[in-house]
């Protein structure tokens, strides 16, 4: 990003801040909300009575199960955003996410991606483990995607591990991280899964053709026709290996160009390689999720 | 055309049942001060992390400590029919399932503070439910005096959007040094406290954390603050072979402010943090985030911008590192009738192109995901006031995309929505379309065309909503047109039925 265009986006944010502050200036007397001592602005709003776990009773019976409400009122939001998600209705997954999330932008484009990409989706959640308070609320679970790809209407599974957060806001929970994996989002950061079958080769089956299975399931990449992995070995080989698209998200190759060699060439899109030793596989996985920037997934092949 | 179905079926017996017991302990002991309770309370509340407790008062020859212990216990028992195999429903055909989850808090109170436990267990025999028999789904105990609390177990843990959110297991301790809060935070991030004990439980590196917070405030209106944390993977090396990463590591320091002026929030934050993976350099990064908010009468606003580097780390769910944009959002109360809202904001996704240094032949574009992105949404909220109970929801957004590289990335969805609700009964029509043109994913470019209905009706009974039934028939519909030329539809329909019964027991409150 050019250094003016920083500037003309930092006058533009700073203008509006300048526009509220005076608009707050006029509307509101000063210290009508004074702070308290060393709390989080908005505290006070956020730390709202228990949820009403005990329908119909009165509003001591239903202070008195805070923890327990909260954590069913987090959990039905988080619900509520996949029954959204899952019926492709952008419009309404919209309405649960918080403004202010970092990404927001982000995390909407992948939305509309895999509404795009995929049909009849179902995320089941498993092992779910919800932990409350007023205002924060940390939901752990394990997650399966099922779908049908929109192309060819082929079946297909992702599998993840998320920690969401959701903050209380005055018209319920909202959404405002997504951390690990992230279930509803292609665009947001999933851990890929990088598998190499068979993890030994034989001298004699390195025949140019061996059947090697190499996948890539990385549904931040779904609908990219292919992705490319790095091979090196340990006699000085750097080849490129591109695997085709099977499904959305999922990258493969059945048989790989191996063949034996003492005077490897670099480049030359057969993987030379030399007897005994071992070849390296690496996927560069652009959103790994989990707090990582691009991380390379690493495999390895002996050849004995 | 190409169509896929899934079916599943299940009936669902949900008896609740929540027991509430508050048993009078050391009735004898000093006399109740409601103000200090309420003090204790409040802090308690700021330093968050858990519902502020209840203190009940006894009255007459009661009062002084108590001791509340309140358990909920629910237990489904259900038979499945599905269709399509594993890959399409996690659901096994002609299966009948037990699911039960158990949830108990005891909390104690008195001159002392707060004293509390919390445990929430569930046990099922499906596997689609819980991948394992058992899963201990919240533990914490914990103490709060007058200016000082301390957590043990599952710690929801949120001191900054820069610095630490999120939950940990381990320790949580706060407390109040003059006008300043210090917080402190050491524990272990991990898929569950199974997986802590058990090795073949753990999906990825346990993640060993921990974290401070000092928050001055000056005056009224402004505090600012100062955080440190640091985390560290496990050097595990089963998780490397299964997953094929490399464990990391990695420290931020952050400052941060907030300063609120009536209906006026402003918040700003920046971050410096190191991150390392082993086997590879130390990666420096930078990020600074400022938001804005006020709410009027009828009127709010937000706007803020964000600024995180790509190999900005934290403890924070919150920072997606990568991420530059600035937003602007508004929604106003034009009428008793008419609510309108708005948002727009432009953004960059480093994590779009590749790493810098990356030494992989990489394709271009990198991914399909837009660098850069200029976005908006508009929407409406209209009463239809010749009848009551009935509102019309119109909404229209779309993203101007550019990929790496300089390909488009163009995304667009509206909405129209007609629901009426009154007298226990409710019912909605809807319309949507969505359009995708990604010249890096061009085999999913297309238009969706959907529609859905659903009816329902609630019971509840009237005196004291003891239980309710509820039931609900959806349908919908949608069509996708790929720009390939394949056509596709989807219809689907869903008739749920829902009923509940509440019992509360109180016993023993006071004398």
């Amino acid at each position: 990003m050019s250094s003016m265009t920083y500037i003309h986006r930092i006058a533009g944010t700073l203008a509006l801040l300048l526009a509220m502050a005076a608009a707050a200036g006029q509307g509101v007397p000063r210290d009508e909300y004074p702070l308290p001592p060393a709390a989080p602005i908005g505290l006070q709003e956020a730390a709202a009575p228990a949820a009403q776990a005990v329908p119909g009773g009165d509003a001591a019976d239903a202070a008195g199960v805070g923890g327990l409400g909260d954590m069913h009122e987090a959990r039905a939001a988080l619900d509520e955003l996949l029954r959204a998600y899952e019926a492709g209705n952008v419009a309404q997954f919209r309405q649960g996410l918080d403004p202010s999330m970092v990404g927001y932008q982000v995390f909407l484009e992948g939305v509309r991606r895999d509404v795009a990409a995929y049909r009849n989706l179902r995320i089941n959640l498993v092992d779910t483990q919800v932990t409350a308070g007023p205002d924060l609320a940390v939901i752990q679970t394990a997650w399966e995607k099922r779908f049908l790809s929109a192309a060819d209407f082929s079946p297909g599974i992702y599998t993840g591990r998320s920690t969401l957060l959701l903050h209380r806001e005055g018209r319920g929970w909202r959404l405002s991280a997504v951390a690990q994996d992230n279930p509803f989002s292609s665009a947001s950061g999933v851990l890929a899964r990088f598998t190499l079958l068979p993890a030994v080769l034989g001298m004699n089956s390195l025949n140019g053709n061996v059947p090697l299975r190499i996948e890539v399931v990385d549904p931040d990449m779904a609908g990219a026709p292919g992705v490319n992995i790095a091979v090196s070995t340990s006699n000085g080989d750097r080849e490129t290996l591109q695997l085709p698209a099977v499904a959305p998200g999922v990258f493969r190759i059945t048989t790989a160009p191996i063949v034996l060699s003492v005077a490897p060439v670099p480049g030359n899109q057969v993987v030379e390689t030399s007897w005994p030793s071992t070849i390296s596989f690496r996927y560069l996985d652009a959103n790994p999720g989990d707090n990582r920037p691009a991380s390379t997934l690493t495999r390895s092949l002996r050849v004995q | 055309m190409a169509e896929g179905k899934t079916e599943a079926g299940r009936w669902s017996l949900v008896p609740a049942v929540l027991l509430a017991c508050g048993l009078p302990l050391a009735a004898q002991a000093a006399t109740y001060q409601r103000a200090a309770n309420e003090q204790v309370l409040q802090l308690w509340a700021q330093a968050s992390g858990m519902a502020a407790p209840e203190l009940v008062e006894g009255g007459g020859s009661s009062g002084g400590t108590r001791l509340e212990w309140k358990t909920g216990v629910s237990y489904d028992y259900y038979q499945n029919r599905s269709r399509g195999g594993f890959l399409l429903t996690p659901i096994r055909d002609e299966s009948a399932n037990n699911t039960a989850q158990l949830q108990t808090e005891a909390r104690a109170s008195g001159r002392g503070g707060v004293s509390w436990f919390t445990l929430g267990a569930s046990f099922s025999d499906d596997r689609a439910v819980l991948d394992h028999p058992t899963l201990v789904s919240n533990l914490q105990m914990g103490h709060a005096g007058e200016r000082y609390r301390v957590a043990l177990g599952d710690v929801p843990t949120g001191f900054s959007t820069l610095g630490t959110d999120i939950g940990l297991r381990g320790l949580l301790a706060e407390a109040y040094l003059g006008s300043a809060l210090l917080q402190a935070v050491a524990g272990v991030q991990a898929d569950s406290w199974e997986s802590i004990a058990r090795d073949e439980r753990r999906s990825r590196y346990q993640r060993n954390s921990y974290g401070f917070k000092l928050e001055q405030p000056f005056g009224e209106s402004f505090s600012a603050y100062l955080s440190t944390q640091a985390y560290a993977d496990d050097r595990d090396e089963d998780m490397r072979a299964l997953t094929g990463l490399a464990p990391a590591d990695g420290d931020v320091s952050t400052a941060g402010f907030n300063f609120r002026q009536g209906s006026f929030v402003l918040k700003g934050e920046a971050g410096s943090s190191r991150w390392k993976e082993k086997g590879l350099d130390r990666e420096r990064d930078h990020a600074w985030i400022l938001d804005a908010s006020w709410q009027g009468e009828r009127l709010g606003l937000q706007a803020g911008y964000h600024d995180l580097g790509l190999y900005y780390t934290s403890l924070s769910g919150a920072a997606l590192s990568g991420v530059s944009e600035t937003y602007a959002n508004a929604s106003w109360l034009a009428a008793d009738w008419l609510s309108l809202n708005a948002d727009v904001r432009h953004t960059e996704n480093e994590r779009a192109g590749p790493p810098p240094g990356a030494v992989l032949p990489l394709p271009l574009p990198y991914t399909p995901n837009a660098a850069k992105a200029d976005s908006w949404t508009l929407g409406a909220d209209i009463a239809i006031r010749a009848i009551e109970g009935m509102s019309l929801q119109l909404s229209h957004s779309g993203a101007d995309g550019e990929n790496d590289g300089g390909s488009r990335n163009d995304q667009q969805d509206s909405l129209a929505s007609l629901q009426f609700s009154r007298d226990g009964w409710s019912s909605g029509l809807g319309w949507q379309r969505s359009e995708v043109d990604n010249d890096a994913a061009a085999a999913m470019d297309s238009t969706i065309d959907g529609w859905h209905a659903f009816v329902g009706r609630e019971w509840v009974e009237a005196r004291s909503a003891s239980w309710s039934l509820g039931t609900t028939l959806t349908l919908a519909n949608q069509r996708q047109k790929l720009d390939g030329g394949a056509r596709n539809s989807s219809d689907s329909w869903q008739f749920a039925l829902n009923g509940q019964h509440v019992r509360a027991v109180v016993r023993g409150q006071g004398a």
